[in-house]
């Protein structure tokens, strides 16, 4: 546990504060909010025709908003995040894949960046009509995160579940795996794993689950 | 003295039987059926050099031998009448020729768009459709003897289109893609050199599915493009048969065809599905040719 121990912190902080998947849900949740404005009882209208129950690809172009918020245009030096969503049926597929490249963005006023890959999964097939952040979503990102001259790799398969709790799936180097959770507050931290739900703390590097715990 | 006036007389002579062979030399015969006029439409075969072809449906010129440019009028006027421009080109080459065999390789890109404005749930609304046509085909012609000809062909057509309506919120705007191939066969008979009878048989063994795309607008940072899948059911093993007849005189043609099937527009590549134009297909054409 020793080993892992900073890794989940790393992960935890990069991830909780640079709002990477928060970001990326959202601009998922806005394609879906506008899918749901353009199809009507499974009949999406483009082109004058209606295609009812259509099945299709979803290419999805975002261009990052940049370190400027002043900026008046959107610019794509800022970087772009290129998904692709699948329609079954008029419903959305529960896997959303893509890129992210030289992506630029501020939180805080502290100018993070991301390159890479990441695919989002909704669990199962998605009505256009569901608000996304009522799912639990899972997230693989894979790439490298920058916060000003500091670069982090990034190589995590996380979950945010509807109330905000944030899951990181760790596996040991013997590839065994469990998962580590934060609530919203990130007071509240702990394994889940086969054997049941642990408190932790990283910081005083101990877990316990009623008579039950570790240390290292 | 005399030398030089009759040295003027003699270049005077010369001048005038050159520019006046020049002037008074009769055209070739360029029309009637004949071993070197051969059919343009729907054969390997193309204008010769510095010929021309003006038409109803067609302009083409000779550039080379082996060079046939074209232009069709149906696009143009379509264009003027909607204030379109709609530019389209086409260029075959009838790049083998000899003995029995012509083999020709055609391409044609057409473009255009028509814009409409109306009112819809008292809101005014304006349309556009936007179009672009890739047509390439590559084309046989054996002359089995001096009155029977068949001609055999393939055209690939592949289309762009793209409309959509605004202003609103979340505009769906769309594109329609669709990739076809059609196989001809045509056979001439030559009863006379004013009358050649032809039955022309199309068929349109592959038509994809077709990919309507609708444009998505989020907000100014994010859009999507959303490619749905719609599958060409009127369109699949299309045919057409059409027994016609082509007559030919000193400069004017007359083409002229009624079959049954789907109706193949040949000026754009695309096929009308029979149960709009109910069966009835047609070819037609009257030009000049010099």
């Amino acid at each position: 546990m020793g080993e892992t121990d900073d890794r989940i912190a790393r992960a935890s902080e990069n991830i909780t504060e640079s709002l990477l998947l928060r970001r990326l849900l959202d601009i998922i949740e806005s394609v879906r909010a506008g899918l749901d404005d353009a199809i009507d009882d499974g009949d999406l209208s483009a082109n004058g025709d209606e295609y009812s129950n259509p099945n299709g690809v979803v290419d999805i172009i975002s261009i990052c908003p940049g370190w400027d918020l002043q900026a008046p245009e959107p610019d794509v030096a800022n970087g772009t995040i290129d998904l692709t969503m699948l329609l079954v049926e008029g419903r959305i597929s529960p896997e959303v894949w893509g890129t992210v490249e030289g992506c630029r963005f501020l939180v805080n006023d502290r100018e993070w960046s991301f390159d890479g890959g990441v695919t989002v999964h909704f669990g199962d097939v998605v009505d256009v009509e569901t608000d996304l952040n009522q799912l639990v979503v899972t997230f693989v990102v894979e790439g490298t995160l920058r916060l000003g001259e500091l670069s982090f790799e990034l190589a995590e398969s996380a979950r945010i579940s509807a109330g905000g709790r944030l899951e990181i799936l760790i596996q040991l180097a013997d590839r065994r795996t469990f998962v580590y959770f934060f609530e919203p507050d990130e007071i509240i931290q702990g394994i889940r794993d086969i054997t049941g739900v642990f408190g932790c703390s990283l910081e005083n590097r101990e877990c316990d689950k009623g008579s039950d715990g570790f240390f290292w | 003295m005399r030398q030089r006036l009759r040295r003027l007389l003699l270049v005077a002579l010369l001048a005038t039987v050159v520019t006046g062979s020049m002037g008074l030399q009769p055209p070739p015969a360029r029309a009637y059926h004949s071993y070197k006029t051969r059919l343009l439409d729907s054969t390997a075969y193309s204008l010769y050099r510095r010929e021309f072809r003006i038409g109803l449906m067609k302009f083409s010129y000779g550039m080379f031998n082996w060079l046939q440019l074209s232009t069709y009028t149906l696009p143009w006027i379509a264009g003027a009448a909607l204030e379109q421009v709609a530019p389209n080109l086409e260029l075959k080459s009838t790049f083998f020729n000899r003995r029995r065999l012509a083999l020709s390789l055609s391409f044609e890109f057409a473009e255009g768009g028509v814009e409409s404005t109306e009112i819809d749930n008292g809101e005014l609304t304006t349309s556009t459709v936007n179009y672009l046509v890739f047509v390439t085909g590559l084309t046989s012609s054996v002359r089995i003897n001096s009155n029977i000809s068949t001609h055999l062909g393939g055209v690939f057509t592949g289309t762009d289109v793209a409309g959509g309506s605004e202003p609103t919120g979340n505009e769906v705007r769309g594109v329609a893609v669709v990739n076809m191939l059609q196989i001809w066969g045509m056979l001439e008979w030559r009863l006379s050199p004013v009358v050649a009878l032809t039955m022309t048989v199309r068929w349109l063994p592959y038509v994809s599915d077709t990919v309507a795309r609708a444009n998505l607008e989020i907000d100014d940072n994010t859009g999507a493009i959303i490619g749905i899948q719609v599958e060409v059911f009127d369109l699949k093993n299309a045919f057409a048969a059409i027994p016609g007849a082509v007559f030919s005189w000193e400069r004017a043609n007359i083409r002229i065809g009624v079959g049954y099937g789907d109706f193949f527009v040949e000026s754009v590549g695309l096929v009308v599905p029979a149960s709009i134009v109910r069966n009835i297909s047609a070819e037609f054409d009257v030009f000049v040719r010099f």
